[in-house]
Formats: C-alpha cells, structure tokens, sequence
C-alpha cells in the first residue's frame, strides 16, 4: 500500500486538485452556494495546480514544484485561515461583515463536523504534502 | 473635507444631538453582524461621554448584509420600536441578546418580547415589522451606503472621515476631540 501510494504521489496530488475544482464548482454552479471571498482567492490557486501539476507529470518535469508548492502553500493558508474564522477559533466578532457571502456561511456537513472549509484545507494539505514527498524522494533518488 | 453630509447623514435617520453639530458620528450597521454586537458597547460608551455636549451628534443607520437573513426583520425591528419613542433601546436590546434571535427562523417572535419589555405597543409593533412599514427608509440606508463606498459592517464615520475598523473608545474619542 505504501508503495502503492508512492508511486503515484503526484497523481494522488493532480486527482485531489482536480476534485477540488470539479467539486467547488459543483457547489458553486449546480447547487447554488456562492462562494465567498476566501473561497474565491482558494480558487485563484488551486485551479491552476490542475494544469500545473498534469503538466509537470507529463513533461515529466523536475522544476514544477517550484510553481506548484507555492500555489498549494499560500491555499493552504488561505483555508487554514478561513478555517479559525469558521470554526470560531478566531472570534468573528472582529471580522467586519462584509457585502456579499460570509465565509462562515455553514451549508455542507459531512460526519456532522467536516465543512467545505475543512475539505479545502485537506486538499490544500494533500497537495503539498505528496509534491514535498515526491520532491524529496526524486532528489534523493537522482542527487540533485 | 469629507463626504456628502446629506448623503451620509439622511433625511429619517435615527439621531442623538442635531443634524448641524460640529462633529457627527454615524455607524452604518447590521444588526445580525457579529463585529456590530462587539462594537455596540464601544459606540453605546462614546455616546454616553458626549451626552450633554452640543457639538456633536451620533446617528446610527441600517446596512443589513444580504447574507444576514434576519438583518431585514431586526431593521424593521428597530425601527418600529423608533416609531413608538424607543429606537436606540431596541437596537441596544438587539446587538445585546444577538444570540437569541440571530440564527432563529422566526424572529420576530423574539422581537415582540423585546418590545413587550420596552413597554411598546406590541400589537402596532407587530403590524409594523409584518408590513415592512420602514423598508424603504432601510432600503434608502443601504442604497446611501453602497454610494458612500461601504461594503461592511460596522462602518463609523466622524466628522465625514471614514474610519477603519472598529476603534477602541480612546481611538473614538481622539477622533472627536481633533475635530471640536
């Protein structure tokens, strides 16, 4: 299974960016829920590590982390970000309301607990995670 | 300089002190905004420090969020309890007990308690919010907010400068006295 899954690090990273897309826009487009501004900049990110990292796979391209890693660090912290907001760790009462969809707007609950914040923040997470792995491991594999 | 006063201050809006005051602070709120509720002491303070000086005014107008699905109501709220003498109270009692009523599906149920405590009529109350007798008073808040640049909530205004965030009762008060 661990070998499994090592061999197919950027796959795991290019399925779940894919997901990730497929699925925002899915909420978006077909059920309705507009997205609010944290989840727009998360969008500004992540789709282009759809294309990235599917071109970096193919191309099978070295560099790729270096535009990728980025893009998944600074969702990640975007989501991480939007995750204290909504999960009351940073108190809302010093958010300003803005015009427009709240970022704390409650709408999907997996397990009771498991909100599209927390999905964009695995997701985020994932992603990094298996470029740095498969990163790591091609470098030490061919000593660069 | 600042902005339009007109435009700023409105024609209906809810005032303590006079229209012509050297300084006028004007919050444009939301009462189902949480940052409002946290703000609502500080602004309660303030106009509490300047109570019996002449030179300047607070107003307090309406900017519910699309979002808030009880912004609307609670507005209404507000302003029916105006209507009978007791606008700044039910906006204190609004912000206050925010909790109770914000993710409620009814309201207004709510608000007529808060009316009953008040001492209003509770019958001219409810038939106000019902026939949303001051929608377009709101309606006129926000669209005068939307032309002033405002797109969130709490939005404080002295002396027509905008100001960012929600200061701190000193912040406020250096504001004010700048200005005097």
């Amino acid at each position: 299974m661990t070998k499994l899954i090592k061999d197919n690090l950027l796959y795991i990273a290019w399925v779940t960016a894919l997901v990730s897309m497929i699925g925002s826009l899915y909420f978006g487009e077909i059920l309705g829920l507009a997205p609010c501004s944290l989840c727009w900049y998360q969008r500004i990110v992540m789709y282009p590590l759809v294309l990235i990292i599917g071109i970096g796979i193919i191309k099978k391209d070295k560099h790729f982390y270096d535009y990728a890693l980025p893009l998944s660090v600074i969702g990640g912290g975007i989501a991480f970000y939007q995750n204290l907001l909504y999960y009351n760790v940073i108190s809302e009462k010093l958010t300003p309301c803005t015009f427009g969809v709240s970022c704390v707007s409650k709408y999907i609950s997996l397990l009771g607990f498991i909100d599209i914040p927390l999905l964009a923040l695995f997701a985020s997470i994932i992603i990094t995670a298996t470029l740095l792995i498969h990163k790591k491991h091609t470098h030490h594999v061919h000593g660069n | 300089m600042g902005v339009d006063q007109a435009l700023l201050i409105g024609q209906s809006s809810h005032i303590l002190g006079t229209r012509d005051a050297r300084v006028v602070v004007v919050e444009f709120g939301d009462f189902q905004c949480p940052a409002c509720a946290y703000a609502n002491p500080i602004f309660m303070q303030l106009i509490e420090s300047y109570k019996d000086n002449p030179n300047v005014s607070f107003v307090s107008r309406h900017f519910p969020l699309p979002q808030h699905a009880n912004a609307m109501i609670a507005a209404e709220a507000a302003e029916a309890a105006g209507a009978q003498g007791k606008f700044w109270e039910m906006s204190n009692m609004l912000y206050e007990r925010q909790n109770e009523w914000s993710g409620n599906p009814k309201p207004l149920d709510i608000f007529v308690g808060y009316a009953q405590q008040l001492g209003l009529n509770t019958k001219a109350f409810s038939e106000s919010v019902n026939g949303k007798k001051f929608e377009d008073v709101i309606n006129k808040d926000r669209s005068d907010a939307r032309s002033l640049g405002i797109n969130s909530t709490p939005t404080f205004f002295v002396g027509g400068e905008k100001i960012q965030g929600v200061p701190s009762l000193e912040e406020f008060k250096k504001k004010i006295e700048s200005r005097l």
